[in-house]
């Protein structure tokens, strides 16, 4: 495999492509499930489908469409909350329905042969290109310079959020800013992973850093690690045995969190 | 000089009234006790001077540049979050200096280090808060807001379901920081407070509010518009109220 990597431009870009999604991943990660917003993520993430068929029927890059559709959601899911009792669970799960149901249909209105959406949903870390990689890069720096220039805000916010607001941190702000970050990120990674499988690889490694870890940096910097260990392992998996990546590295994941869930009881 | 005034202050979710005209002066320094049954719009009131509910109508004014020193009830928190007792005490030292890429100073530390040891906890420093008892979770939490140096200090329910040596702790505290700073501290415990507060606001929808601090029948009953049994702490009589606000009858 290490030939593989010297030789051809799809293995490098798959293995840059693993350590961008470990960082944007491990950070996000370790982000919503201290939040409780897994759901909320995945709701985002799958919405973005919309922009994708919308892409198709209009014959514009798929994964534009997909941001715009995810950026949407993330805005509209804490705007409508603010006003009506309807609650943000019940909002996030018709956004993420109507996402879909849109994306099927500009699908269906598509003229021509109808495209093959499984990249966009199962995702494959071994045909990404060179601008999935910028894509990654630049959503990375900006969840990344996001966090480390307000860290204590952040923590703050995530530990406590009244308390974080009663001593003058702008709590409201810092929702939009998390919701679209969450944006962005879903969407950077649906080439890799897949609207689907997206969720898994964000939640994952966090909880198993969660077994053992004495701070939020660390929760991060672990998530971070067992992330790139995942995908790494899966790749190379689904280089080897020419089987579907992303799903690979889903059943890496959760193989090594049942590993150390009987770790954690032995100890 | 008061420190807090509240006018007329009305809120409502949706059709329910959660508090109606509620006015009430608080004087610089003094330690006022609030009590009224569940329901009663207590932790409404308190979220509406910290700024987290907006009142419907009326008024308030907050004497102080400070920020209030909340301490929320112990057993709504979230404990799972990866974080040391000392990270937590030190996020109460941001309230002055938000800046980007902020950093706690060395005071800050020394500060914490000072809070901590007059919680008596300065040996929890590296404990993790999910290893925590209620009670000393109760005094984190305390500690954490004293990190802001405030003026005023909310507590929600401090003594809630923790042991009395803990209880006679934080009462101890209480003794200590009287007449230092403004405090408001809401317990269903009438009995136990009512030697420490300087006077009584019971609040069940409106407020009833004792100046003196002397409890009687009248407050209670007109406050929980119902029996309320305080035998328990040790007054020797069952309080029958005569349902003077139109309660209903429970026999």
């Amino acid at each position: 495999m290490i030939d593989a990597i010297i030789n051809y431009q799809f293995m490098q870009n798959a293995v840059v492509g693993a350590v961008l999604a470990s960082i944007l991943t491990g950070i996000i990660g370790a982000i919503i499930v201290e939040k409780k917003w897994i759901m909320l993520s995945s709701g985002i993430a799958h919405s973005s489908f919309g922009g994708i068929g919308l892409g198709y029927m209009l014959n514009f890059e798929p994964i534009y469409g997909a941001f715009l559709f995810s950026i949407l959601a993330s805005l509209l899911i804490p705007t409508i909350d603010r006003r009506t009792e309807t609650g943000s669970e019940n909002l996030t799960a018709m956004l993420w329905s109507l996402g879909m149901a849109l994306g099927i249909l500009f699908i269906a209105f598509t003229p021509g042969y109808p495209p093959d959406m499984t990249s966009y949903l199962f995702g494959n870390i071994l045909t990404i290109s060179m601008k999935n990689i910028i894509i990654m890069l630049i959503v990375t720096i900006i969840v990344t310079t996001t966090l480390l220039s307000f860290y204590n805000h952040w923590k703050a916010y995530l530990f406590d959020n009244e308390f974080a607001f009663i001593i003058g941190i702008k709590t409201i702000l810092m929702d939009y800013i998390l919701y679209f970050l969450i944006a962005i990120s879903v969407v950077a990674l649906i080439k890799l992973v897949g609207i689907i499988l997206i969720i898994a690889l964000m939640t994952i490694p966090p909880s198993i850093a969660r077994f053992y870890v004495k701070s939020f940096s660390r929760l991060i910097i672990d998530s971070i690690f067992l992330g790139l260990i995942f995908s790494l392992l899966g790749l190379t998996i689904s280089y080897y045995y020419n089987i579907p990546s992303g799903a690979t590295i889903i059943i890496v994941s959760i193989v090594a969190y049942i590993i150390s869930m009987f770790i954690k009881k032995a100890i | 000089m008061n420190i807090i005034e509240i006018k007329d202050i009305s809120v409502n979710y949706g059709n329910v009234k959660a508090l109606d005209r509620v006015s009430i002066s608080i004087k610089k320094g003094t330690f006022i006790g609030v009590i009224g049954p569940n329901g009663g719009g207590k932790t409404t009131l308190i979220k509406v001077l910290l700024g987290l509910i907006k009142p419907t109508t009326g008024e308030f004014h907050i004497h102080s540049d400070k920020p209030i020193g909340y301490v929320p009830q112990f057993n709504n928190f979230e404990k799972k979050f990866p974080i040391t007792v000392c990270k937590v005490i030190l996020m109460g030292s941001m309230s002055d200096k938000k800046n980007i890429f902020h950093k706690y100073t060395k005071e800050d530390k020394e500060k914490s280090l000072k809070v901590m040891t007059l919680m008596g906890i300065e040996d929890l420093s590296e404990r993790l808060i999910s290893q925590l008892s209620g009670g000393q979770m109760q005094k984190v939490l305390i500690a954490r807001a004293l990190m802001t140096d405030p003026d005023i200090l909310i507590l929600d329910e401090p003594t809630a379901s923790i042991d009395s040596q803990s209880r006679t702790d934080i009462y101890n505290l209480f003794n200590d920081l009287k007449g230092k700073k403004t405090i408001i501290l809401i317990s269903h415990d009438i009995g136990s407070i009512s030697s420490y507060i300087d006077s009584i606001a019971c609040l069940n929808v409106q407020l009833y509010f004792h100046e003196n601090g002397n409890l009687t029948e009248e407050t209670i009953s007109k406050a929980y518009g119902c029996p309320v049994d305080i035998i328990a702490h040790g007054v020797p009589h069952r309080v029958l109220p005569e349902h003077l606000k139109g309660g209903h009858n429970h026999d």
